[in-house]
């Protein structure tokens, strides 16, 4: 509850300060939120990252649903439901930390609106069910979480992502492989973001260690190295796994304009502890079925932010538009505007490319069963 | 009655804060040492070079006991006494009286912490306000902070500065220069001096904290050859082996806060230079939990939850 609660706040410190426009993030804390910019930028990090997984993952699967462990006291299913996101929204915490939720949604019309009265917990009101369902359980005992997914209507035919902020790395390993597992053989269609703690140094970790176990929230399933993540969620069809240093510089330190806005909110001293700590972080994407090209989608690189943009367009322009020249036409169009001219995309099932581009300007992905080829030359 | 430096000390030295009147007095005649040395201050080997400390009053203490006490030791503090740490307060008061009281055994320099807009995000701000129930002795330190030498030179030949170098200072002529009686402004030499950060660079580049620069090895050999420097000592960064030479050992960053933040885990350091100007590196983990006496109360270190 306590970790919930201190999260709460500093997702709101991080909306005060005005790194992410989040209206809800206030509405879920109480209370006071200051803070070190340093917890700043790494939060305003892991909310831009999993943002982008999450609202890819809605285009690509509108019809789909999201399931998030160890929710805590997190406004992603308002920010979404505000995007006109209908997706099945199910959170699973301790009970404690739903009776808090629910206290919390209660008290601001505008996030019972979103829910409806009986994720609210409003007793007799059975009738007013959201697209949103708030579940406690224990996820030391994955298989009564399960169950009590599926009575709150959990289908496991539909495409779902599986989203656990800070989840595994309270689990001892055994138990954090059954919420791996669960989520693998559950669902044909998945994908998992997950955002955990890696022990990638020793002197580091320690600390971190008994820190955490001085709190009463010992981590009883912490990574000991980012390829041990990746062999953690080696069934999945397809992985990225990134420590949040890497995600951090490829998402906001290479994009100049990003960087200088977030600079101008608060000073900043501390490149080199932060880097550390980044460093104890990973993102992890695993995905199976008709979920895999999410992999892709979301991973960050020193361009991630187009690559990011592509995906998204083409996932778009393919649920839109009817034809492979008005889908090109789009995406081409789009890119254009945003990066300047002049792009050239082919879409289709089946054709041969030779092109010249400028460097680092090409990307090729399937969306589906459809091919993009996007570049830029001229 | 005049400030009883010796009782102040033992006081400190116990983490026991001074009253607010006694830190006015303490100010007031460590402002009156401060403003007669230079921005360049001039230190005698053999000496003691200490890097950043942030606060953390008991690793204070064993870097005392790891280092000798002073004053038997001559030692040289590089700034960032405060912010961050549980105990800036203390840590603090115990160097100025200590400054006080033997002026020619220990020289502070400022830190970029020594700052009036500084310790309002990172600490020292709140921490005053929560220990004395105002921010009077807040307001006494920053206006002591003005006073802090920028930079000291040890007999002539290792440069000794918070941060690191400025592209508006070529020679030790321009420190001097500079009128250090200010708040820390956000550019130009004064600030460069305190918030640079050495690089594998050539040339000078952008610095990621949004203040100072970011300076290359040609640099740092150019500044040592043009002021017939054999060193540069310079603190403000993390290392977590305690202390980083670089560029063939012309420079050398020394961080004395281990387990910084209560968080890192990274042991600390500092610079023993012998009267021939030898270096030995002393390292030193943090103060064992025992000596921190009581039980703390502060807030855990924050992680990503």
């Amino acid at each position: 509850m306590e970790l919930s609660r201190s999260t709460a706040k500093a997702k709101r410190a991080c909306a005060d300060k005005g790194y992410v426009a989040d209206p809800f993030a206030s509405l879920l804390c109480e209370g006071d939120a200051a803070g070190d910019p340093l917890l700043h930028r790494g939060y305003y990090a892991r909310h831009r990252a999993v943002d982008a997984a999450l609202r890819s993952f809605v285009r690509l699967h509108p019809r789909g649903q999201i399931v998030a462990l160890g929710a805590g006291l997190d406004g992603s299913f308002w920010r979404l439901k505000a995007t006109g996101c209908e997706c099945a929204y199910f959170e699973v915490d301790s009970d404690l930390v739903v009776a808090e939720k629910q206290r919390l949604i209660r008290n601001h019309p505008i996030l019972i609106e979103a829910v409806g009265q009986y994720a609210a917990g409003v007793s007799g009101a059975e009738d007013d069910r959201g697209s949103y369902r708030l579940i406690g359980g224990d996820l030391r005992d994955m298989s009564t979480v399960a169950s009590a997914l599926e009575r709150e209507g959990l289908d496991a035919t539909k495409p779902t992502l599986v989203l656990c902020e800070c989840v595994l790395a309270y689990l001892d390993s055994d138990r954090g492989d059954s919420v791996i597992a669960w989520a693998r053989a559950t669902f044909v269609d998945v994908f998992v973001v997950c955002y955990d703690v890696v022990k990638t140094s020793k002197a580091f970790a320690k600390v971190m260690l008994d820190n955490f176990r001085a709190r009463g929230a010992p981590l009883l399933g912490a990574a000991e190295s980012l390829e041990d993540v990746e062999k953690r969620f080696g069934a999945f069809a397809s992985r990225n796994v990134r420590d949040m240093r890497r995600v951090y510089d490829a998402l906001i330190a290479a994009a100049p304009d990003e960087l200088k806005r977030i600079s101008t909110l608060e000073i900043f001293d501390d490149p080199d502890q932060f880097a550390l700590i980044m460093s104890h972080y990973c993102l992890v994407f695993a995905a199976s079925g008709a979920c895999v090209p999410l992999v892709g989608a979301c991973s960050v690189d020193e361009h991630g932010e187009m690559k990011q943009e592509a995906y998204n367009l083409a996932a778009y322009a393919v649920e839109q538009f009817v034809t492979e020249m008005e889908i090109s036409k789009h995406i081409k169009a789009q890119f254009d505007e945003k990066y300047g001219p002049t792009w050239h995309c082919i879409v289709g099932s089946d054709f041969k490319l030779q092109c010249t581009h400028e460097a680092k300007h090409f990307i090729f992905f399937y969306h589906g069963k459809t091919a993009v080829a996007l570049y830029k030359c001229g | 009655m005049p400030l009883d430096l010796d009782r102040c000390i033992a006081q400190l030295k116990e983490c026991e804060t001074l009253t607010e009147n006694e830190v006015l007095e303490l100010c007031d005649l460590a402002k009156e040492i401060l403003v007669e040395e230079s921005n360049v201050q001039r230190v005698d080997a053999p000496v003691t070079i200490c890097g950043d400390i942030h606060g953390q009053f008991y690793d204070l203490i064993e870097l005392f006991r790891v280092g000798g006490a002073c004053p038997e030791r001559n030692y040289l503090f590089l700034g960032d006494f405060v912010d961050r740490g549980h105990y800036s307060v203390e840590t603090f008061l115990l160097l100025l009286a200590l400054k006080a009281r033997y002026p020619d055994r220990i020289t502070l320099i400022r830190g970029n912490h020594e700052s009036r807009q500084i310790t309002q995000v990172y600490g020292f701000y709140d921490e005053c306000q929560r220990k004395y129930g105002s921010v009077n002795v807040w307001k006494y330190c920053t206006e002591v902070f003005d006073f802090l030498s920028l930079s000291a030179i040890v007999d002539d030949q290792v440069f000794c500065v918070h941060g690191g170098l400025s592209p508006s200072v070529n020679t030790l002529d321009q420190v001097r220069t500079i009128d250090r009686k200010q708040e820390v402004p956000h550019d130009g030499a004064m600030c460069d001096l305190m918030w640079s950060d050495p690089e594998e660079i050539s040339g000078w580049g952008l610095s990621p904290r949004g203040a100072g620069y970011l300076f290359g090895g040609d640099v740092v050999e150019k500044f040592n050859e043009v002021n017939a420097l054999k060193l540069i000592a310079r603190a403000h960064q993390l290392v977590m082996e305690g202390y980083k030479p670089l560029f063939d050992e012309t420079l050398v960053t020394v961080w004395s806060a281990p387990n910084y933040c209560y968080r890192c885990g990274n042991v600390a350091a500092i610079l023993e230079l012998d009267g021939e100007l030898a270096r030995t590196y002393r390292i030193f983990e943090a103060a064992p939990q025992e000596s921190r006496g009581v039980p703390q109360k502060s807030p855990a270190p924050e992680y990503f939850l």
